[in-house]
């Protein structure tokens, strides 16, 4: 980690925070915006990604959705483009310069980018700063957007993996809203209507609920102005930010589920609650899953799909800020069954040794240090990257990442893995084909 | 990033670097066909996982260690028959990457015992390919287009298990034979000193073989109208290919209207198409609907592809209102403004790559493996910007076949069967 706070560029109108590595700090003082900026010469490309703290945690039961739902619905006219008589000016940009983008919403943030040669800078920062609060949520745009989102769900929803984990989440989580996918449960998206949205909208998108960050071939001094001319005027609503503190009662006992359709598919998932990102146990956690199931020299893809027991082996664990469900997928082999692939699991899981950890710590964390250098050199990529430790409110972690991933031992390994697998505390699902 | 291209004893390629890059980032690709056949396609399911199950004194497990140990990786691939090595590293480690691709390349060990493992493992992941409803879509919808003796043409997962079982480290041994002696294509994307290791890995690898241009067979079927099911209950929407032969190659004077035209029509990537426009946006009825151009190359004609999926229900109108799009733009072209705004739009494109290496060496990659030259792709990229709207309409009349698309659909489709097949 740089240990040098290096100095400031004052830039009228801004407040200096910080700067770590090349990225600075400012924030906007009319209305507390943060901004987040690094300069990549020589590319004439440059990245704007605004992150919203807010995602499918602060949704009401019964909305399940609506953050993603919000999130389509930001390619829509906004007031100003319903003046200029045109359709969105999110989507005019793209049809009319070819510039990336797109949006993506997690339980804890929802990030929306563009990523366009140099020159469109103030046209993009314009389109981010009037779709911050003017976006016209009528039923015109709304219908067939739903229907779009429904198509989505439909999309991800006949994947077993997908429907499993849906159904895992249900039960992992009694009360904490992490209990539901990020796109919401089907039947509550046929529900929804704009009034609904608009309050989603009106009570989360507001310049104190946002960091903006600009990446690319640009000076400071030039992001930080045309920011200055887009997003200074815009206003805080005068009511508080609606925050849903839930507190996950205490878990007695394993929990499991099933899902049951006319396939060939047959999964195990093994769910293990983990802490929040980016702490260091969280980091030791998506060590551990990479460790345990990422690539054929993992140790259950070693010992079950290289045995023929297992089709595939897989993991995902998700950067929230609280305690959430990392699950492990194994695809059974045909005339495997889940019973006996969960035993065999378990046996692996109590047996793993310090030997076998050491190796694959080493060139798990070689790994992950490589895919961050590739990042760098991508202000898309490198956005995109800073997304999740800005939704943690702790973007400064990125810049620790090669201290803290070296300094995870072996022993730390084998003592979450004791902690994580511990079964009373599991959420096991079976995805059972049955044709 | 500065582009140069190079030539040597039995490979050809390019480089894009960067001054101070601390990255490699290399693409590796040979073409190993000659004529489609089950036992060839069945050899090159398990030969990437074989080339990557030891070599020289690493068995498999070392091997992987080895590489991974470096936090680099060397990816194998193989699709319709051109094998792809994918090299990936930090700066500090290049040398012992290279060090590691060319064992394999020259000492691979393809033992009998891996190749039991990699049998196995092949068979029970075709079982799984059953349910991938957009692979067999698209599958089905290039068995169409295409005889069983065209490298586009896929066997049944049935087929290619049983013959895998066949399979020997003999097999393998003679395919891995085949892929030294075929000309490389290399594209290595690093700053200039980690291309000329690469450079010099690829000369260790190429040395002693006498380079072999193999013969070829394509056999691209007549043109039909044709709708092709395959109902798989467990998925919850129709995935689809639609679209026909393009009986062109890339140096065809039609090709370059015709593939700016099928971006009017439906850019991949993005919602700037008219048929994300209308089918996504306005008409609600899918998540996402985008065109291509498939496998046309420098010697081979390939086709256009449409990929979108709809929910049961909206299946019938969604089709309806893409074949509707489809004829339109084949009636009427595109128009002024469309023209205009993706002469930008393809400008931008390029300009965006230089915010990636990655991206910047697979663009170029992809020029060279149909052999163009650096002159070639800068002609080609300004023909891009000055192709006239009069060249692309000629191109979509001619090309585009509204009238004889395959459609091939997989997912729930026996609920829909009857509506599905009157559409036209």
């Amino acid at each position: 980690m740089s240990k040098k706070l290096n100095t400031s560029k004052q830039i009228p109108g801004f407040t200096f925070v910080k700067k770590l590595k090349g990225i600075s700090e400012y924030t906007l003082k009319t209305n507390g915006l943060t901004v987040l900026h690094k300069e990549m010469s020589d590319t004439r490309v440059v990245t704007s990604n605004i992150t919203y703290n807010v995602g499918a945690r602060d949704e009401l039961q019964g909305e399940s959705g609506i953050a993603h739902m919000l999130e389509h619905m930001l390619f829509k006219p906004t007031k100003q483009d319903l003046k200029r008589k045109i359709d969105s000016s999110a989507m005019q940009f793209e049809r009319d310069t070819g510039c990336n983008l797109n949006a993506t919403t997690s339980t804890d943030r929802t990030t929306y980018y563009f990523n366009y040669p140099a020159v469109y800078l103030s046209r993009a920062l314009q389109i981010e700063s009037e779709r911050m609060q003017d976006v016209v949520l009528s039923n015109k745009e709304f219908t067939p957007e739903r229907n779009n989102v429904l198509s989505e769900f439909d999309m991800l929803n006949g994947d077993p993996y997908f429907a499993l984990h849906t159904q895992m989440m249900c039960v992992a989580f009694l009360s904490h809203s992490y209990g539901h996918e990020t796109i919401g449960f089907r039947e509550d998206i046929e529900q929804y209507t704009p009034e609904k949205l608009n309050l989603f909208y009106k009570n989360y998108y507001r310049p104190d609920n946002a960091t903006l960050s600009i990446i690319g071939d640009v000076s400071v001094e030039d992001a930080l102005t045309t920011v200055k001319t887009h997003f200074a005027q815009l206003k805080n609503p005068q009511v508080t930010i609606p925050r849903h503190s839930i507190i996950e009662p205490k878990q007695e006992g394993v929990r499991r589920t099933e899902v049951i359709r006319p396939t060939s598919t047959n999964i195990l998932a093994l769910g293990v609650k983990h802490t929040g990102f980016p702490s260091q146990d969280w980091f030791t956690a998506a060590i551990l899953f990479s460790i345990l199931s990422e690539g054929p020299d993992s140790i259950l893809h070693k010992k079950l799909v290289d045995t023929g027991l297992a089709t595939s082996v897989d993991s995902t664990i998700a950067p929230t800020t609280e305690t959430n469900l990392g699950t492990i997928f194994i695809t059974l082999a045909p005339d495997q069954h889940h019973t006996s692939t969960e035993e065999k699991v378990f046996e692996i899981l109590q047996s793993l040794t310090t030997k076998e950890i050491q190796k694959l710590l080493r060139s798990t964390v070689a790994s992950e240090l490589t895919d961050k250098l590739f990042t760098e050199g991508n202000s898309l990529r490198l956005a995109m990257n800073l997304t999740e430790y800005i939704s943690a409110n702790a973007w400064g972690k990125y810049i620790q990442v090669e201290s803290i991933l070296k300094a995870i031992t072996v022993a730390d390994v084998l003592k979450l893995n004791k902690t994580l697998f511990d079964k009373s505390q599991m959420t096991i699902g079976y995805f059972i084909g049955e044709k | 990033m500065k582009y140069t291209t190079f030539i040597g004893e039995g490979y050809n390629g390019g480089s894009v670097t960067r001054k101070d890059e601390r990255t490699l980032h290399c693409r590796i690709t040979v073409d190993l066909h000659t004529e489609h056949s089950l036992q060839q396609s069945a050899i090159e399911h398990i030969y990437t996982d074989a080339l990557l199950s030891g070599a020289g004194k690493y068995d498999r497990a070392a091997f992987i260690d080895a590489i991974n140990t470096l936090g680099a990786s060397i990816g194998v691939s193989i699709q319709n028959s051109r094998l792809t090595i994918t090299l990936r590293s930090i700066e500090e480690n290049v040398s012992k990457l290279l060090k590691l691709f060319e064992i394999m390349m020259n000492d691979p060990k393809f033992t009998s015992t891996e190749l039991q493992r990699i049998q196995t493992q092949a068979t029970n992941e075709l079982i799984e390919h059953k349910e991938n409803a957009k692979a067999i879509a698209h599958e089905n919808f290039e068995n169409s287009l295409y005889g069983t003796t065209d490298r586009r043409y896929t066997n049944t997962p049935e087929q290619i298990s049983a013959e895998i079982m066949k399979a020997t480290s003999a097999n393998l041994k003679q395919l891995h034979a085949t892929a030294k002696k075929g000309i490389w294509t290399v594209t290595i994307g690093a700053n200039t000193t980690t291309v000329q290791k690469v450079r010099k890995s690829i000369v260790i690898c190429k040395k002693g073989q006498k380079s072999v241009t193999l013969l070829r067979t394509h056999a691209q079927k007549p043109q039909i109208q044709k709708t092709v099911l395959q109902n798989i209950p467990s998925k919850q929407n129709i995935e689809f290919a639609i679209g026909t032969s393009l009986p062109l190659t890339l140096h065809h004077p039609d090709y370059l209207p015709f593939v700016f035209g099928l971006s009017v029509l439906g850019k991949w990537g993005g919602f700037t198409g008219r048929l994300m426009s209308t089918v996504r946006e306005k008409e609600g009825l899918t998540y996402g609907i985008y065109a291509k151009t498939e496998s046309v190359e420098g010697e081979e004609q390939g086709h256009y592809r449409i990929m979108t999926f709809f929910a049961p229900d909206k299946a019938v109108q969604g089709l309806t209102s893409t074949l509707r799009e489809i004829k339109k733009i084949h009636k009427n072209g595109i128009t002024q403004s469309e023209y205009h705004r993706f002469q930008t739009i393809l400008k931008t494109q390029q300009t965006l790559l230089a915010d990636s290496l990655t991206r910047s060496v697979d663009t170029l990659h992809g020029y060279l493996c149909a052999d163009f030259s650096l002159e070639e792709i800068d002609e080609y990229k300004s023909r891009l910007m000055t192709v006239s709207r009069k060249e692309i309409n000629h191109a979509l009349k001619t090309h585009l076949h509204p009238d004889k698309l395959i459609i091939s659909g997989a997912g729930p489709t026996d609920i829909m069967k009857k509506e599905l097949l009157k559409i036209r």
